[in-house]
């Protein structure tokens, strides 16, 4: 199956990040895309709060060139995902406004294109199993929020299965990966983004309530899937702390950064370089940690098993006269006893331990 | 004195109706919009004030408030209403309705607008640099700029900022939708107040206080759009 994939111009320019991490993450995941040919802006925000049938008209544009690659298209930028779905819900079910659109387009629409956001697209269509199955870089010291916005929950008729005070998706997503995903109430507040340029005063504040929540919730990170969020969160971060008064200094990643890094991805291939508040840092600390535990555990399983081993070596019953003693065998006893459990090929069994 | 208007009242109602599939007479006032609002800090009226005063046929005012121009499109209201209004979905009708009936409306919103579209009704897509030149010279406040040149310097070292605006393929048929859609727009808007006020001028000729029948004159309207 081949899907029409709709990058939209963010992720041309100021999201350039998002959009080379989510090609590498989707060809790494085996999906086959073709970019929908010639495509142009959605509208975003000001074209339907300008004039409902210019937003329709301009998102039918693109529903119709994808029409030409795919029945499906997977749009990474949730304000686009939002138009486009918009328009395919509305035109579909509605001849006459179908009409209506195709008389101001210069060729009409016929198709039926079903736009995906990513996160749905990857749980539909990859699903966790497959996500969880290729994880290479263990990232369970990465403690993130996921960060969903507006457009991802809201509105409820447009998104299909989605609760819009709880979305689930990104949590499904990064806990599959092996994130430390932790919980929180501002999943589904708004950054302020569509009114970001002609009123920064109410961007700012409310980005900095995204942030300080983040941080009581336990988090290092936010992961958010929105290019208006993530400039929002990560380019204005300085005007914010200015603004507010604050000292946040909290990378934001995109979803498919994160997903790419645990999939293997390389920092540079994921692009972390774009991103203002540097994650590279924090991403490295957090892989150092993952494997001082893992050798820690690793350390801790070994012992263990030694002592178990020791105490079969000196018999049952002694063991239980005299456990002391079986712990303190020499350690000639001991590390044979560990090569002959490594040579059955059994971790040593802890029940001798149970009361 | 604030005059309470049944016939704007009607006329608004039955339009929201049609075009956004929202009866403003649903609302019982619980606030829960209003609760729910991460920009009601910044308006006029909150969003049930708005609600109340569609019922009751403020609309000049809720056309023309700060409320409308700065609600973020985040459709908390609308997905948290216990009655199920699309308010998101009222306001964001009512503020096409104010920018086809060409009203000077208050913040930098219409001028935010008219960059975005503009730049992009000339290059198909969207060259952010030059549409934030655009915004930034439409607003003659340079206080505006200046908060906003330290996002420059971040965005170059990245390589987020390109200078030249490129045009699209589409980019010719992109300024055909925008000229069409908005002059039908502007064209929809002319009539139905043209229509509106021979209506009013007849009733009032009749000397009736009932004349003026809202439905009547929708269909009027209807009409004439129409022909």
């Amino acid at each position: 199956m081949t899907v029409a994939y709709y990058p939209g111009c963010s992720l041309e320019h100021s999201s350039a990040e998002f959009d080379i991490s989510t090609r590498k993450l989707l060809a790494l995941l085996g999906v086959e895309f073709k970019e929908v040919p010639d495509w142009t802006c959605c509208g975003s925000t000001p074209a339907h709060m300008v004039d409902h049938l210019l937003a329709q008209a301009l998102a039918a544009r693109n529903l119709r060139q994808a029409s030409e690659v795919a029945e499906e298209m997977v749009i990474p930028c949730p304000s686009c995902y939002q138009r486009e779905k918009n328009a395919e819900v509305e035109i579909h079910a509605n001849e006459e406004l179908r009409a209506e659109v195709n008389k101001i387009l210069d060729r009409p629409y016929t198709g039926r294109v079903t736009a995906y956001s990513l996160p749905e697209f990857l749980l539909k269509f990859v699903g966790e199993e497959k996500i969880a199955s290729l994880v290479k870089v263990d990232l369970s010291q990465l403690k993130v929020v996921p960060y969903y916005g507006c457009l991802l929950g809201r509105p409820v008729e447009l998104v299909g299965d989605v609760d819009p005070e709880q979305p689930m998706a990104m949590d499904l997503l990064l806990q599959a990966a092996g994130l430390d995903v932790k919980w929180w109430n501002y999943k589904t507040e708004c950054c302020g983004s569509s009114i970001g340029m002609p009123k920064a005063e109410i961007q700012r504040r409310l980005s900095g309530k995204v942030i300080q929540q983040a941080l009581n919730a336990g988090a290092e990170a936010i992961v958010v899937c929105c290019p208006l969020c993530h400039v929002n969160l990560d380019l204005k971060q300085a005007q914010i702390n200015k603004f507010l008064g604050t000292n946040y200094h909290v990378p934001i990643l995109y979803l498919s950064q994160v997903l790419g890094l645990a999939l293997g991805l390389s920092p540079e291939e994921v692009k972390l370089d774009k991103n203002v508040v540097d994650p590279r840092p924090l991403i490295e600390k957090a892989i150092k940690e993952a494997a001082a535990l893992k050798a820690e555990a690793e350390r801790k399983a070994a012992e263990k098993a030694a002592k178990a081993a020791a105490r079969e070596a000196a018999g049952p019953r002694e063991a239980e006269k005299a456990p002391r003693e079986a712990v303190g065998a020499t350690r000639e006893a001991s590390d044979r006893a560990t090569r002959e459990a490594a040579a059955a090929g059994a971790p040593a069994t802890d029940t001798e331990e149970q009361p | 004195m604030i005059r309470y208007d049944a016939n704007e009242a009607a006329f608004y109602r039955e339009k929201l109706v049609k075009r956004v599939q929202a009866d403003v007479r649903d609302c019982y006032q619980c606030g829960n919009c209003t609760a729910g609002c991460p920009a009601a800090f910044t308006f006029d009226y909150t969003p049930n004030q708005i609600m109340r005063m569609l019922q009751v046929g403020l609309v000049d005012q809720v056309l023309e408030s700060k409320a409308l121009q700065l609600c973020v499109q985040c459709l908390t209201c609308s997905a948290r209403c216990p009655r199920n209004i699309d308010i998101a979905g009222i306001i964001e009708d009512l503020k096409t309705i104010a920018f086809a009936q060409e009203r000077e409306v208050p913040e930098h919103v219409k001028t935010f607008n008219n960059a975005f579209l503009g730049t992009v009704a000339r290059f198909g897509r969207l060259p952010e640099f030059f549409m934030m030149a655009m915004f930034y010279t439409g607003t003659m406040n340079p206080k505006m700029v200046l908060g906003d040149m330290g996002l420059v310097p971040p965005m170059v070292t990245k390589g987020k900022l390109k200078f030249v605006p490129k045009r699209a393929k589409g980019a010719d048929e992109v300024s055909r939708i925008y000229k069409k859609a908005l002059e039908q727009a502007k064209a929809r808007e002319k009539a139905e107040l043209a229509a509106r006020r021979a209506a009013a001028a007849r009733a009032s000729a009749a000397g009736s206080h009932s004349a003026a029948q809202p439905a009547a004159v929708a269909a009027a309207a209807g009409s004439e759009v129409t022909s």
